[in-house]
């Protein structure tokens, strides 16, 4: 069984983003969102998830509709699908978690102009078939999770030195005269994070490129 | 063209070295065996027309080139061919010839007055075998025949160090330079003549017949790149010929006996203080019969862009110096913080800037290589305004279209960067090889 | 010494290739070339070299430095002692600096140095001298209170995020001893606002967490209707004290003085370029001419500082020579180098003036002008080919 979802191709399209087509952290799509919501671990998760659900279904819809979509206005198409999405993931967030809504702002209306989103139903949706759209959307929507948690994890622990609002920072550790790492609260630290793992990647990708 | 009596290339660049040689001028006879050696014939591709063995006389055509199948190169003293040697991938080398001094040379056609034609000149000079010392701007490469010159550089001084001067043999020649012009005149209206500044040598009987130019510089700033580069007005003078003095002797010369003139003026320098001296010499002359081997590193040409010699020790065509340059490592604790009186340096680093102390030159890198820091020395030092550091970039980068922009086929090749740059960076032959990719590029 | 040598190129065969060691070639390469210069012999067409390498270049800037590291040195222990208000002797004086300054300085080097180590390794190049300067560059920045532990990380940010990532020195286009503080400063902000710099303490003295403000946290302070001079004289600050420097601040910075000593060691030399220095010196009087010409009685007093007061308090001088003129960070070309000298002097003085929120502007200016000198560069080339006779294929 495990051998044949190994095999099969949605699996290679799920997995692919999470590693060596990392649209982060590989391909450098959706920088700017990264770089907004990843002061604490809460909102990156869940900017995640919105994230997440939107090109799931914004790849599987447009993927559905793909034979029927006259190419000249696919654009506009894509946009209306994919802003409708959107405003449902806004809404429910508003609904459900206004306080981590408030937090996120514009950046989860913002989440129309990412360009992971554009750029998969683009490059993907518009070109396969449903289920492996769906697969696509989903590994590319962790694939950018991985980053912004690990970069909100970072910056969290770094700046404030809490996990999700709770305080991880042993108090001996300030005693001996630890400061939090004021750097860490500025977009700019979210930019050198990213550009880290992104060099760390490359270089692991380019290491297991030599290797085989 | 611009038509200044003196040009000062303000660019500074006075390291001096110790071993300049004598200003006598001695005469060497003929070696037991000589060599036509490739080593400084750029660009050629040599068929043979001799084999191995077989009896040439001097002035006879030992070889000619397949891209530029009228230029042949001869014989310059009569004998049998005795060896052919052959570099990597059977590249010929050089051609030993057994010298037999009993056979008479090739007799051509006496010309006393110069060819009244462009077309008769350049027939002449094929048929003799002089084509091969002409060079072509802006690749050093020899002309094609077909082709007429923009302008017609004549060096009279090699301004680098220890090359031969023409104060020391001028009244041997001063009447084939004379000769050798009128030639010329048939040739090309534009005629420069760049003599350098601090030598003194009456040029006012060829001032009529050629524009002549002091050049007030150091060192290798003026070739004829660097005075073309000062002199031009428009892009048509980008592709001049050049020659220097001694060509001018050698056409005169064999123009007027009719026999193929063997004999050229070299100096060597760094050998022994008895030995350093201007000779007079038969070409490709073997060396080892007025200097045997020592343990220095012998160079044939300049300093800065000399061809460090492997095994052979014929006088290659076409190089009129040979210095020796110490090889002995000199072994100092921490030599980065010594106050450095007797290094020689551009650069005020060293207390020898500001003492200009004469040392002999020697082979030591001084230093590791390291990246570019940008300090800008190469700058500072460039006789045709070049900003080689940027230059590298982009040459570097492969952008070779920018570079040609930035100037890439002014460089003269001088090797004045490498020489000063810190990082011990050899933009110079960077800069010689981007341009000889481009040569082959274009005519391929 | 010969003796010394041959033993060290005995050992050789086991760093070069094939050998046991074959890693860490850069190491031994360093070692050698260090102690007895480098044996290499000219290949290629250019027979002879200057004698003039990038390790005699480094070393110059070091012993430009020396003077004010030997006086910042003096000045901590100096600082101490009139803080706690007790009379010393100069000898304890230079003792107590030397025992907080030596900790900082061998963390920059030890840190630093691992890393240049590290990655020489890695990626196979020669260590570089380079981080001989920016280790020492860098703690003369910091305050004499800074934690251990935040030099080790500065450095470390400094040498990996503002030069490795790049490719080393050479290929750097920030100072990486001021990303290094930068990264501090932006960090830690509360250990070097620049506001005002704590005094020596240390839990065993009777004194802990005793202040003084530094003449420029004076005169970002002074409100209206006071006059910025008239405060800094009442804090007993006059402008021979900062040519002097015998003043709270940074390890280094603080003696306007010694950093003219070193501009005149770099400019004999031709190690760093004048032309960025007087640039900046200039762009600092003339805006801070302009500034006074705006001062009336709604603005804040700090717009009316004199370009003197500019000139000798602050960081501006030890910048200006040591940081502004790295050759690697600032533009290649000559008139590039006034304009971005120019550059630094103006937005030094308008950080310093215009933002509240940081007192000392040099660091900013130059790592900002530092991001301008490629444009500047190119723009000045394209001005430069466009003037040249083209010679095209």
């Amino acid at each position: 069984m495990w051998r044949r979802i190994k095999s099969s191709q949605a699996f290679a399209v799920f997995t692919a983003p999470l590693s060596i087509k990392n649209p982060v952290s590989v391909l450098v799509l959706g920088i700017c969102s990264s770089l907004a919501v990843t002061i604490q671990l809460k909102t990156a998760v869940v900017m995640v998830l919105a994230m997440t659900v939107v090109l799931t279904f914004s790849n599987g819809i447009l993927s559905s509709l793909r034979k029927i979509i006259p190419k000249n206005i696919r654009i506009i198409v894509e946009l209306i699908v994919i802003a409708s999405l959107v405003i449902v993931a806004d809404q429910c967030l508003k609904a459900f978690m206004f306080d981590v809504s408030k937090q996120l702002s514009v950046f989860v209306g913002l989440i129309i102009t990412n360009c992971i989103i554009m750029g998969r139903a683009e490059a993907f949706a518009l070109a396969n078939n449903p289920w492996l759209s769906v697969w696509d959307g989903l590994g590319n929507g962790l694939g950018y999770g991985i980053i912004l948690i690990v970069v909100g994890a970072i910056r969290e622990l770094g700046g404030a030195g809490t996990l999700w609002g709770i305080s991880v920072m042993p108090e001996a550790v300030y005693d001996m005269g630890y400061v939090n790492m004021g750097l860490m609260v500025y977009a700019p630290a979210a930019f050198i994070v990213i550009g880290l793992m992104a060099w760390l990647q490359r270089t692991i990708i380019s290491d297991m490129r030599k290797g085989s | 063209m611009k038509k200044p009596e003196r040009i000062t290339i303000k660019k500074v660049f006075d390291v001096r070295f110790k071993g300049e040689p004598s200003p006598e001028c001695r005469v060497l006879p003929v070696s037991p065996r000589i060599g036509v050696s490739l080593a400084n014939l750029p660009s050629i591709k040599p068929k043979l027309v001799v084999a191995e063995s077989d009896t040439v006389v001097q002035g006879q055509a030992l070889f000619y080139d397949k891209t530029n199948p009228h230029v042949y190169v001869h014989a310059p003293v009569s004998g049998t061919v005795h060896r052919l040697v052959y570099g990597p991938r059977r590249q010929l080398q050089c051609i030993e010839i057994a010298t037999n001094s009993a056979l008479p040379p090739l007799a051509f056609e006496r010309l006393l007055t110069p060819p009244t034609s462009a077309a008769d000149t350049k027939s002449a000079l094929l048929e003799r075998g002089l084509w091969a010392y002409w060079r072509q701007l802006p690749f050093n490469t020899i002309p094609r025949p077909q082709d007429t010159p923009p302008a017609i550089v004549v060096q009279l001084a090699n301004p680098e160090p220890f090359h031969p001067r023409l104060s020391a043999v001028l009244p041997r020649v001063a009447n084939d330079i004379t000769a050798g012009l009128r030639i010329l005149q048939t040739l090309c209206p534009t005629i420069i003549v760049v003599a350098d500044a601090n030598e003194s040598i009456n040029l006012d009987d060829w001032s009529d017949m050629a524009q002549v130019v002091r050049v007030d510089a150091d060192f290798n700033h003026c070739s004829p790149g660097a005075a073309i580069y000062h002199l031009k007005d428009s892009d048509t003078y980008n592709h001049a010929w050049y020659c220097d003095w001694q060509f001018l002797v050698k056409i005169a010369q064999t123009f007027a006996t009719g026999v193929y003139a063997n004999q050229s003026y070299i100096t060597l320098s760094g050998y022994s203080d008895t030995a350093d001296a201007h000779y007079q010499v038969t070409d490709g002359m073997d060396l080892t019969t007025v200097a045997p081997p020592i343990a220095k590193r012998m160079v044939w040409g300049g300093l800065f862009s000399g061809i460090a010699a492997a095994e052979s020790f014929f006088l290659p065509v076409g190089i009129d110096a040979v210095s020796w340059v110490d090889t002995t490592e000199t072994v100092s604790l921490m030599p980065f913080l010594a106050l450095g009186a007797a290094k020689p340096s551009f650069t005020r680093a060293y207390l020898g800037h500001f003492l200009k102390p004469f040392t002999p030159p020697s082979t030591a890198l001084g230093g590791s290589y390291r990246d570019c820091v940008s300090c800008g020395h190469c700058e500072t030092v460039c006789p045709v305004h070049l900003m080689p550091q940027s230059l590298l970039r982009q040459v570097n980068a492969d952008d070779t279209d920018t570079a040609i922009r930035y100037g890439l086929l002014d460089c003269t090749q001088c090797g004045v960067c490498t020489y000063v740059c810190p990082a011990k960076i050899d933009l110079s032959a960077q800069f010689t090889a981007t341009k000889d990719r481009l040569y082959n590029e274009v005519n391929a | 010494m010969k003796f010394l040598y041959r033993r060290l190129q005995a050992l050789a065969p086991l760093f070069e290739k094939g050998g046991r060691f074959e890693r860490l070639y850069p190491l031994y390469e360093a070692v050698v070339t260090i102690h007895f210069g480098s044996s290499d012999t000219t290949r290629g067409r250019v027979q002879v070299r200057d004698a003039l390498d990038t390790k005699r270049f480094m070393i110059l800037v070091i012993i430009a430095l020396i003077p004010v590291t030997l006086f910042g040195i003096y000045n901590v222990g100096y600082q101490f002692y009139a803080a706690i208000g007790e009379p010393a002797s100069f000898g304890s004086m230079v003792m107590k600096g030397l025992t907080v300054f030596m900790p900082i300085l061998l963390t920059s080097y030890a840190v630093g140095g691992f890393w240049e180590v590290l990655f020489a390794v890695v990626r196979k190049h020669e260590i570089n001298e380079g981080f001989l300067v920016t280790g020492l560059l860098f703690p003369l920045t910091l305050p004499p209170t800074i934690p251990l532990w935040q030099v080790a990380l500065g450095i470390s940010f400094g040498i990996v995020i503002g030069k490795e990532v790049f490719g080393g020195t050479g290929k750097n286009f920030l100072n990486p001893a001021l990303t290094a503080r930068a990264f501090v400063y932006f960090s830690y902000p509360a250990y070097l606002s620049g506001e005002v710099w704590t005094a020596v303490s240390s839990s065993a003295s009777r004194l802990v967490g005793y202040t003084s403000a530094t003449p420029l946290g004076v005169a970002a302070a002074t409100a209206q209707p006071q006059a910025v001079t008239d405060a800094l004289s009442e804090a007993g600050y006059t402008v021979m004290h900062c040519m002097i420097g015998l003043i709270p601040g940074s390890i280094g910075e603080t003696s306007v003085l010694l950093c003219l000593v070193g501009a005149a060691i770099l400019i004999v030399t031709g190690v760093a370029s004048w032309r960025t220095m007087v640039g900046s010196v200039l762009g600092v009087v003339v805006t801070a001419t302009v500034l006074n010409g705006l001062v009336s009685d709604t603005t804040i007093p700090f717009l009316g500082m004199s370009p003197l007061w500019h000139l000798v308090v602050g960081s501006f001088a030890f910048g200006a020579v040591f940081m502004a003129t790295d050759p690697v960070s600032s533009p290649d070309l000559k008139p590039s180098k006034w304009v971005y000298g120019f550059g630094i002097g103006v937005l030094t003085v308008l950080i310093r003036v215009v933002n509240p929120a940081y007192p000392e502007g040099v660091m900013l200016a130059i790592l900002l002008m530092n991001v301008f000198a490629p444009l500047m560069d190119y723009s000045v080339a394209e001005y430069r080919v466009r003037k040249r006779i083209p010679n095209g294929l």
